[in-house]
């Protein structure tokens, strides 16, 4: 059975439509890439699965149960972590408690006393490699730190599926090879992961299989290497490296 | 929170002192006053700075004052009936508000103030209308104590929060409602049982207040005032910790009481204005900010 | 009949209340800030309407364009205050303005005492009977004045480049900048407005009913009211608003009873704010 079923979800705001009868579907430890130009309903997609947006029409079922129309809290507690496109982390706490708030809520499969989520939050600082920075206020931190914090917190949170809206936007190659690296090791250590990017070549490494939108449609959908061949693709990238 | 507990000492202290009836009463009025200010400030950890804490105030002082005067109760067991209510109507307030963020969540604690003040106004045969309630129960000679004894309720509730999740919850609220939802944070129900205890602490000042003055009328017991000094007093004193809004209740109202109003009986309330003006302008963490900027900048709470 | 009074009555209620809520609006705009305080401007422009009324015998008319124009100075104390605040969060601007609010009202208490007063003038008595309804000299006054301020805003925003500049300013300031736009001057402008129009119907107020320093308050409500509905940077928007408010509340008066008129005010709010969800998907627009 697929861990996430996505079935014909549309969404437009106003006039604009940015998803049309999008259906695919995550099969447990997959590692799915979603790959679209700028404005092709990505982010939009990932907000409705997590709850943030109302879906004008379609469903989202993860685990067999269907979640669309639950609360974003309700749909972490499910085992769905995220992060943003737009680092969001909380500004006045020290790293350790931003990853903390994920730890002590988080997943519904385990509820830890503090003491505890403060070891799982130590834990998830040091997958990252950011266990050096916890007592560092979260404002202090460079965008590649952030970014690996965001994970550190999504992680802390025991997620069974991770959605990642573009965690490498904005960093120098090494940190993009740095935040690869990890996504395979959590791959290997059983986390479902769907990765967005807009960047293909990042993107198409890690992946298993590809997810193509443009303009709110699905217009691919198979392996990577079939995928980033596929016409409609290219031409959807066309004058985008 | 030390400086909290430091402030609750104080406040019984002076509540066993054998003052005259004029200072007791005021003290009285000024340890009501300050359990306010505490309600609002449990509020506004969750990011919800409300402008309408009056209609808690005014809520809990009617139901006590009815439930003593009309139902024969003892003022005891009125005064919890007054938190009671305003816990009560808490409910619709924040069905009505939670969903909103920043200032349309503040207008809309406003706005609901107002609207339960004018049905307090309207419901002549349960409040008296405008003409109010008057020669309620005494409150007894004990009840100094409530003010100092609804402080150290909500210290507890304080340190209840530090030492559980549901405390690094709320400040995640406050700092990024979203991100905080997406990590498991059941926003709306926190803030649900937050809104119900601090309305349920607001009310309880009121009532206290009802018998303290021994008449109510809607126009005094939901006035914008109730709401603005909470707001004021909580804000000048600092919202970081606890203690910022007890010491900002109590610096503001004696300031008030014993020396401006006996010499500037007119424009008092300039000291309000200032007071506030003062923090937005060029104090932003309050008193308590300054006593930590001369503490060597750690955090005091 | 009451019917008929109140459609009548109501909408010339609702063209002052239109008026009222124009400079609220235009503040709202460039400054991103509810201006608690505009009830206490239109009570300053009353006060200098009021002493020239009884030192000069102005009429409302001339007070209103004399007390306008020394409101709109307002404008500089108010982007003073608002480039010194620190941090300037959304909350803490309106805190200010709340601040201000309870300044204005006492110091007008200490100038000007807790007296009622009412601005007096030689046509007050005439009234005009339209269908058998009776509209009184004021009231009518205060309605033109209102239509016709609104109808000069509307075109200046509308038709003029300083005025499409301030719009522009009003939606998005950043861009407005971006393009070329003094955004800063432009503030200014929008506060003079706000400030001006504030003040220039003040005096028009004190036609209408009682003035004393503590009635700011549900002035600041109808404004804030009126800006939610009708929207920012659109005069008509705020006369059609400001119109039906005004029949619905006379709608109010007449089948319930004066003492209701405020439940309709505040319960509107409250329910114009149900639909104000702001936060993530607003502001944050970028992909
Ligand atoms: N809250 C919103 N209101 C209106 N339009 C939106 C909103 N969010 C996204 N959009 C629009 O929907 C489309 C898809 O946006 P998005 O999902 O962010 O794209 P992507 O993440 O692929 O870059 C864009 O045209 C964007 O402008
Ligand atoms: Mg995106």
């Amino acid at each position: 059975m697929a861990l996430l079923e996505v079935h014909r979800l549309s969404k437009a705001f106003g006039g604009l439509t940015a998803l049309r009868a999008v259906s695919f579907t995550v099969a447990e430890r997959e590692l799915l890439g979603v790959i679209g130009p700028n404005g092709s309903g990505k982010s939009t997609l990932f907000h409705i699965i997590g709850g943030v947006l109302r879906p004008s029409s379609g469903t989202v079922a993860f685990a067999g149960e269907t979640i669309t129309g639950r609360q974003p809290w309700e749909i972490c507690r499910l085992g769905i972590g995220r992060t943003p496109q737009i680092p969001m982390v909380f500004p006045g706490l020290t790293c350790l408690e931003n990853v903390l708030v994920g730890a002590a809520f988080g997943s519904r499969r385990r509820r830890l006393p503090v003491a505890r989520a403060r070891h799982e939050a130590i834990a998830a600082l040091e997958t990252v490699g950011l266990a050096d920075l916890a007592a560092r206020p979260a404002p202090r931190l460079s965008l590649g730190q952030t970014r690996l914090l965001e994970l550190a917190m999504a992680l802390a949170s025991a997620p069974r599926l991770l959605l990642l809206d573009e965690p490498t936007a904005g960093l120098s190659p090494a940190a993009v090879q740095r935040v690869l690296q990890l996504l395979r090791g959590l791959r290997g250590r059983g986390v479902t992961i769907v990765l967005v990017d807009h960047k293909l070549r990042a993107i198409a490494d890690v992946a298993s299989r590809l997810l193509a939108l443009d303009r709110g449609e699905v217009i691919a959908e198979g392996p990577s290497a079939e995928v980033t061949r596929h016409p409609r693709v290219l031409e959807a990238y066309l004058g985008e490296p | 929170m030390r400086g909290g507990w430091a402030l609750f000492g104080c406040a019984l202290a002076a509540s066993a002192l054998p003052w005259s009836p004029y200072h007791r009463s005021l003290l009285t009025t000024g340890l009501l006053l300050a359990l306010l200010t505490a309600s609002w400030h449990l509020l506004a950890l969750g990011g919800r700075l409300s402008f309408g804490h009056a209609a808690f105030f005014g809520v809990g002082a009617y139901a006590s004052a009815l439930l003593a005067s009309r139902a024969g109760l003892s003022v005891w067991v009125a005064l919890l009936g007054g938190a009671l209510a305003a816990a009560a109507a808490a409910i619709p307030v924040g069905a009505l508000s939670l969903h909103l963020r920043g200032p349309y969540f503040s207008l809309a604690t406003l706005a609901a103030a107002e609207v339960l003040r004018i049905l307090a106004a309207n419901w002549t045969s349960l409040t008296g209308g405008t003409w109010g309630l008057v020669g309620l129960p005494p409150l007894p000679p004990q009840g100094a104590l409530v003010g100092a004894g609804g402080i150290g309720a909500l210290l507890l509730v304080h340190t209840l929060l530090a030492r559980s999740r549901w405390g690094v919850a709320l400040a995640a609220i406050r700092q990024q409602q979203e991100r905080a939802e997406a990590l498991g944070v059941p926003s709306r129900p926190l803030l649900f049982a937050t809104l119900l205890t601090s309305a349920a602490f607001a009310g309880l000042s009121g009532a206290a207040y009802a018998h303290h003055v021994r008449s109510l009328e809607p126009a005094t017991a939901f006035s914008l005032l109730f709401s603005i000094l909470p707001l004021i007093m909580a804000l000048f004193g600092g919202t970081s910790s606890p203690a910022g809004p007890l010491l900002g209740a109590g610096v503001l109202y004696f300031l008030d009481e014993l020396l401006l109003q006996p010499r500037f009986p007119a424009g008092h309330q300039l000291l309000y204005a200032g007071a506030i003006l003062l923090v937005l302008l060029g104090l932003p963490e309050g008193l308590v900010g300054i006593a930590r900027r001369r503490g060597g900048g750690r955090g005091a709470s | 009949m009451p019917l008929l009074e109140a459609l009548l009555a109501g909408t010339a209620q609702g063209l002052f209340y239109g008026l009222l809520a124009a400079g609220f609006a235009i503040t709202f705009g460039v400054a991103r800030t509810f201006n608690l305080a505009h009830g206490e401007l239109v009570l300053l422009g009353a006060y200098a309407g009021l002493w020239l009324n009884a030192s000069l015998g102005a009429g409302p008319l001339t007070a209103a364009a004399v007390a306008g124009l020394a409101l709109a100075l307002w404008a500089w104390p108010a982007q003073a205050l608002l480039s010194r605040i620190t941090p300037a969060s959304e909350l803490r601007v309106l805190t200010l303005t709340f601040g201000l609010s309870l300044l204005l009202q006492n110091l007008m208490l200490l100038s000007f005492s807790a007296d009622y007063r009412f601005l007096d003038w030689e046509r007050a008595e005439v009234v005009w009977r339209p269908l058998g309804v009776s509209l009184g000299a004021g009231r009518l006054t205060a309605a033109a004045a209102g239509a016709g301020l609104l109808l000069v805003l509307h075109l200046f925003l509308q038709r003029t480049r300083p005025g499409r500049a301030l719009r522009a300013t009003c939606q998005d300031a950043r861009a407005a900048g971006l393009m070329g736009i003094p955004v800063e001057r432009m503030q200014l402008l929008g506060l003079a407005l706000g400030g001006g129009l504030a003040g220039a119907a003040g005096p028009l107020l004190a036609t209408l009913q009682y003035v004393s320093p503590t009635v700011g308050p549900p002035l600041t409500v109808i404004a804030l009211t009126l800006t939610i509905a009708g929207g920012v940077g659109r005069a008509d928007g705020l006369a059609l608003a400001g119109v039906l408010f005004g029949i619905v509340e006379s709608l109010v008066v007449a089948l319930a009873g004066p003492a209701w008129r405020e439940a309709w005010l505040f319960g509107a709010l409250l329910l114009l704010l149900q639909g104000r969800r702001t936060g993530l998907l607003r502001g944050r627009r970028a992909s």
